[in-house]
């Protein structure tokens, strides 16, 4: 069985030129079309599954500040712990999933250069903007986020704070209460000469100046308070 | 951190796990911090200790 076609002896050799160049037009848009078809699934790869995930934090104008004091004496500073509520907008737009461990808010007072480093703790639910302080404001412990390609996340996220440039301000109140316990004791006499009744009206009784000249002497180093000597 | 009338700038940050693969390290590219600027209004930093909650805008927002 004769399988191609075979030309006729004597054929006109324009004839079979012609022929020729017409199916090489032919298949030269069938190769074009193969090559765009290629380009056009190459990108549907990439966008579908390869692309890397492309996140973007959306956080709108309206942050809400408040204090916990629900801790106990031993955890929680003096007045609470200061907390933030920001609601967040997380948007993946590749296509690989984006994982969140953590969410980190650095605060910056310029006034007064105060700055503090804040951890997200919890995810507020609804009832956590109850106005009553009373009521029961829940929240859920705050875990790793996980956002799909092409999906967002929302929520409101609750900051506590981890450190601040002050080192002392996360001191627990049960600290602070034993320090001045001890300092009442320590300095009871001289309580007792100007007629204080604990440690920190002694402090605000007796001037800077003459606190300095007492360490001075104490150092050794003579008894002219810092800026007459 | 905050006093009444005051402002304070916040940074947020998201911490991810570091790539694992070679294909998630050759991809991989940090989110950038975002910043705000927030004013607070007049309030009383003894009803905040009570609880009470403090709106805090934002000086520029949508940024």
């Amino acid at each position: 069985m004769r399988m191609f076609r075979r030309r006729p002896t004597g054929t006109d050799a324009n004839k079979i030129e012609m022929h020729a160049a017409k199916h090489f037009r032919g298949s030269r848009i069938t190769a074009t079309g193969t090559v765009v078809a290629l380009v056009f699934s190459a990108f549907s790869l990439w966008e579908t599954s390869l692309k890397r995930a492309d996140l973007s934090v959306h956080v709108p104008g309206v942050v809400t500040y408040t204090r916990d004091d629900t801790a106990s004496a031993e955890v929680q500073p003096t007045g609470g712990f200061e907390v933030l509520a920001v609601p967040i907008t997380i948007a993946n737009r590749g296509a690989r999933d984006a994982a969140i461990v953590a969410l980190q808010l650095d605060v910056k007072n310029p006034q007064t250069s105060l700055s503090a480093r804040f951890e997200a703790t919890y995810i507020a639910e609804p009832s956590y903007f109850n106005p009553d302080h009373r009521a029961d404001r829940q929240r859920t412990p705050f875990s790793a986020l996980v956002i799909a390609g092409r999906s967002a996340w929302r929520g409101t996220v609750i900051f506590y704070p981890v450190s601040y440039s002050n080192g002392k301000a996360l001191t627990p109140i049960v600290e602070v209460r034993t320090f001045f316990e001890a300092m009442d004791k320590k300095y009871a006499t001289e309580r007792a000469d100007v007629g204080a009744v604990s440690f920190r009206a002694l402090r605000q009784k007796v001037s800077r100046p003459a606190r300095i000249c007492r360490a001075r002497r104490v150092r050794g180093e003579g008894a002219q308070p810092e800026g007459q000597g | 951190m905050l006093n009444p009338k005051g402002k304070v700038e916040l940074t947020l940050r998201l911490v991810s796990p570091p790539p694992s693969g070679w294909l998630d390290r050759a991809l991989d590219a940090p989110v950038q911090p975002i910043t705000l600027t927030l004013q607070a209004p007049a309030f009383d930093p003894r009803n905040v200790g009570a609880g009470e909650f403090v709106r805090v805008r934002s000086v520029a927002p949508g940024t």
